[in-house]
């Protein structure tokens, strides 16, 4: 008898999409009436299929993520054999969703899906050049809109751009906003069960820091993150995660299963007041779910990108200085002019106009005047990629100083503008302390560390406050933290409690030079001594100077302990050499009232000439050299050929001589910018000649080194006798230069 | 014109605060040896455990063993703020404070400023931390009512609370004893005016 015949079917599914490659494992079911064979595609997209007849047999084909659902062949009818294979074609085309960023920190959306192919996981931020990846986001804090933030801040005090829910005008869209695009792969338009997919947008945590915007555009809404509004076809809440929307992916009209823009700006830098565990990095899902057209269980899979706000950099002596920020009180006049000259220009030829800096006027707050423009801001900068190179904000700190907002306290805010952030790192919470000053926060130039790990913009540095009196006396530890978690210029300390101020600005300095073959060391660091000091007084030579008489040559030159340079008052504190050693008494500006019932404290008091020099080389010099030290172990550094000793004598600031402070001007405490070094002038050993030896000692070891101007600006009255020089009463508003070697920060792992 | 009495004067001491405490206080000690023999009895008598260590303080500042380092921290304690507002520090540093109050009084201010730690809660901070501070430095078994005082006092803040632990914790060192009677006794104290209150 003869057999019965077989026909067969090898149905071949391919996805058109991705230029006819083999889709496997997709489910196929062909149907013949009551008869129903079903197979399942192979590794190669295939699948043989053994029918009883000819037919007519209908072919559908399925897989999730595939549409059209279900698919049939491609083509007409095709004709069965008996005992042959006809092969049917089904085109599939596969419909996902993924997320793209700029993960590869060009500026501009990446064309690859971030994360994909692997799903269901999130791919690490990870730092370094290409193919290192992770998105970059910025903590949008400056004011574009000027928008009025209304009492009790100033009329002239704005919003900060992310703290409102849209996108401002400006360079806002185009600069400061994240690209973020929900990427659909697929056909143009879906078939009606598309109508069943979802996609939900999420931020897996500190949702608070963060805002994605429905687009990139002036006036656009917020989408998702810190605060959500909700938008055409856009839902939230309804228990859905803290910080997550749910997008429908297929929309109604010919343009379905939409590929959708979005933009994202953070909303703080890591380690802010209101996430204080918050590292910096944020993870972005994409979750994607759909009903079977079968129904059955909701499936879904997600994609990811982990993003990472840019950190808040300070800038260091060696970057370029374009602005001096000074306080203006009646007073100062004098001291203003000789930085810009007479007209404040700042005038032709002036230390400022030389160095090519503007200069910046504040009318000083408060009774006694508020001076102090070192100590209430750090003025910082973020950059983040842009196309064609990089985006920067500068961005000001408020110090952990005045939060009664008295003072220059509410002054830093009122910096805020275009491209101009403002931030305050603890929010004003907690206790203040003179420790947490921007004079005690500071920043080296380019080193290494002594295990060779290149800073490439520098490290900070600060004094970490009274730690060893009854309960500790720190620096903010909120600041603190907040400077660590900035990470790519992770600060050092060293011990400035023995300081009346405390400050580091008080003992050391770097300098930039403009030659040297190491890169990482084109610096000297300059440091106040009273060793150097006092070899100097006991006829140490200075070149350039004739020998001190010391029964003859003055120091302190007409230099009195109170008043103001147009009234001088108080003691006269001029003397001879001889007398100032001497084992009696020499008259120094008071350190504090003394106790009553003695009377009104005096502007000065006496203390003996040999003890003064004691006190200096046993109680100070050897506080210095523990802070070298601390430095030395925090950077590589030669204390024999990097450092710069610069003669400055102290005096005591406690009635228990327990803390210090400068009795000569203090040389180090100088502005920096440009290579134009405004130093206070000291008030030094003046010889035969006129020549202040401890000027002139500078002159001969800094002012020697290329690319180093020496300006020496008089500040005895207006700042020294209130217990500051010259930096202390500056501030400075700086650009980056580009790091040793170049590259941005996201380049190199901290 | 009539005067007030000492006792008048003492209980409206006990009551008040700041500026008006410091008046009454005043008005006690210019009455000289004549507010002894009421402070006396405060000291021996009173239930509030406070009162009785304020009795005891005045009275002791009132009799002359004391009184010339009281008057002389107090007025440089006062002239402090006018010497830092100027500079960069802006307001004096507790710790230098401290440091200065030992050097010229070594640990005899404990009482007084235990006493004024209670009795001017408008102190500002420095001030606080400085007198605090200085107790560290000197733990005085005799200061532990105003401690114990202090440190049940809600309107403390948290700046406040670890220098009150450091404190009891110098005088526990000393005398875990007093420290626990001390504490113990001013609970037993606050529970009474609970009750008497309701």
């Amino acid at each position: 008898m003869q057999p019965a015949p077989v026909f067969y079917l090898d149905i071949r599914v391919r996805d058109a999409f991705a230029g006819g490659v083999a889709v496997p494992q997709a489910a196929v079911r062909a149907q013949n009436g009551g008869t129903v064979v079903n197979g399942q595609t192979d590794a190669v997209g295939d699948v043989i299929l053994r029918v009883p007849n000819a037919g007519p047999w209908t072919v559908e084909v399925n897989k999730d993520w595939f549409v059209p659902e279900p698919a049939g062949p491609v083509g007409g009818p095709v004709a069965l054999a008996p005992n042959a294979i006809q092969v049917v074609a089904v085109n599939l085309e596969e419909l996902q969703y993924f997320l793209r960023v700029d993960g590869d920190r060009d500026g501009n959306l990446d064309n690859q899906h971030e994360g994909a192919p692997a799903l269901d996981q999130v791919p690490v931020w990870a730092w370094g050049p290409a193919p290192a990846r992770g998105a970059i986001l910025l903590f949008n804090n400056d004011d574009d809109d000027r928008n009025p933030a209304g009492p009790p801040h100033g009329p002239n005090v704005g919003v900060e751009d992310c703290n409102d829910a849209v996108v401002n005008p400006a360079n806002d869209a185009t600069h400061e906003l994240a690209p973020l695009r929900i990427h659909r792969q697929g056909p143009a338009t879906a078939p009606s069960v598309a109508a069943d997919w979802r996609a939900r947008l999420e931020v897996l945590a500190n949702h608070g820091r963060i805002r994605i915007f429905q687009a990139a555009a002036a006036g656009v809404a917020v989408a998702a993150g810190d605060a959500q509004v909700a938008g055409a076809g856009i839902a939230n809440g309804g228990g859905l995660p803290p910080g997550a929307v749910e997008i429908p992916l297929r929309h109604a009209g010919p343009v379905s299963f939409p590929t959708w823009d979005f933009a994202m700006e953070a909303t703080s830098y890591a380690m802010s007041p209101t996430a204080p565990g918050f590292d910096g990095v944020l993870t972005i899902r994409l979750v994607v779910s759909k009903v079977p057209h079968a129904g059955g269980a909701r499936i879904q899979y997600f994609t990811g990108a982990e993003v990472r706000v840019a950190p808040w950099m300070m800038p260091h002596h060696a970057d370029n200085a374009d602005t001096v920020y000074v306080a203006n009180m009646g007073t100062n006049l004098a001291f203003r002019q000789e930085l810009a000259g007479v007209g404040l220009g700042p005038d032709a030829g002036s230390p400022l106009h030389q160095a090519a800096c503007a200069l910046v006027q504040h009318p000083a707050p408060g009774i006694p005047a508020d001076i102090w423009l070192q100590d209430c801001l750090e003025i910082g900068n973020a950059t983040v990629p842009h196309a064609g190179g990089s985006h920067q904000l500068r961005s000001v700190m408020r110090t952990q100083r005045d939060l009664g907002n008295g003072g220059l306290g509410p002054y830093p805010r009122t910096l805020m503008r275009r491209d101009f952030g403002y931030h305050f790192p603890t929010g004003g919470g907690g206790a203040e302390n003179t420790y947490d000053a921007g004079g005690n926060i500071e920043v080296t130039p380019p080193v290494r560390d002594k295990g060779g790990k290149l800073w490439r913009w520098g490290r900070i540095y600060h004094g970490p406050g009274d730690l060893a009196a009854g309960p500790p006396q720190p620096f903010n530890a909120q600041v603190d933290a907040f400077l660590q978690a900035q990470a790519v210029q992770s600060p050092f300390v060293f011990d400035t409690s023995w300081l009346e101020v405390g400050h580091v600005d008080e003992v050391l300095s770097f300098v930039p030079v403009a030659a040297g073959a190491d890169l990482y060391k084109r610096w000297r660091l300059l440091v106040a001594s009273p060793k150097r000091a006092y070899e100097i007084l006991a006829g140490g030579p200075v070149a350039g100077t004739t020998p001190l008489n010391p029964a003859v040559d003055a120091l302190l030159t007409g230099r009195r302990g109170g008043g103001t340079r147009a009234f001088p008052g108080g003691a006269h504190l001029q003397t001879n050499v001889t007398a100032f050693l001497a084992n009696a008494a020499t008259t120094i500006p008071a350190p504090m009232p003394p106790p009553p019932p003695f009377g009104p404290p005096p502007p000065t008091v006496f203390l003996n000439g040999q003890y003064l020099r004691a006190w200096n080389l046993n109680f100070v010099q050897p506080k210095i050299n523990a802070a070298l030290k601390q430095v030395e172990a925090a950077i590589d550094i030669d204390l024999a050929n990097d450092v710069i000793h610069v003669p400055v004598i102290f005096r005591p600031a406690s009635l228990a001589h327990s803390e210090a402070l400068a009795l000569t001007a203090d040389m180090p405490n100088m502005l920096v910018v440009n290579g134009h070094c405004l130093v206070p002038r000291p008030f030094g050993p003046v010889d035969g000649g006129g020549i202040d030896l401890f000027e002139q000692e500078l002159r001969n070891t800094l002012g020697a080194l290329p690319g180093v101007t020496i300006h020496f600006i008089e500040d005895w009255y207006e700042y020294h006798l209130s217990d500051g020089e010259v930096h202390c009463g500056t501030n400075t508003g700086r650009t980056p230069a580009v790091a040793p070697g170049g590259g941005e920060w996201w380049h190199f792992a901290p | 014109m009539n005067e007030k009495t000492i006792e008048e004067l003492f209980t409206e001491a006990t009551r008040s605060v700041d500026d008006a405490y410091v008046a009454r206080e005043r008005a006690q000690r210019d009455r000289g040896a004549a507010a002894l023999p009421h402070l006396r009895e405060e000291a021996a008598h009173a239930a509030d455990p406070f009162v009785r260590f304020m009795a005891k303080t005045l009275g002791a500042w009132i009799a002359g063993e004391e009184g010339a380092d009281n008057d002389a921290a107090t007025a440089l304690l006062d002239s402090l703020p006018a010497r830092f507002a100027p500079t960069p520090v802006r307001e004096p540093k507790p710790t230098t404070t401290e440091q200065d109050l030992t050097h010229l009084y070594a640990g005899r201010l404990t009482r007084y400023l235990a006493l004024r730690l209670v009795k001017e809660p408008a102190w500002p901070r420095w001030r606080r931390e400085a007198a605090l501070r200085y107790l560290i430095r000197h733990p005085d078994p005799a200061c532990l009512p105003a401690l114990a005082r202090w440190a049940g006092d809600p309107a403390r803040t948290d700046l406040d609370r670890p220098f009150i632990d450091y404190a009891l914790d110098a005088i526990r060192a000393k005398d875990s004893q007093a420290v626990t009677d001390a504490l113990a006794e001013e609970t037993r104290f606050q529970q009474s005016q609970e009750g008497t209150k309701r």
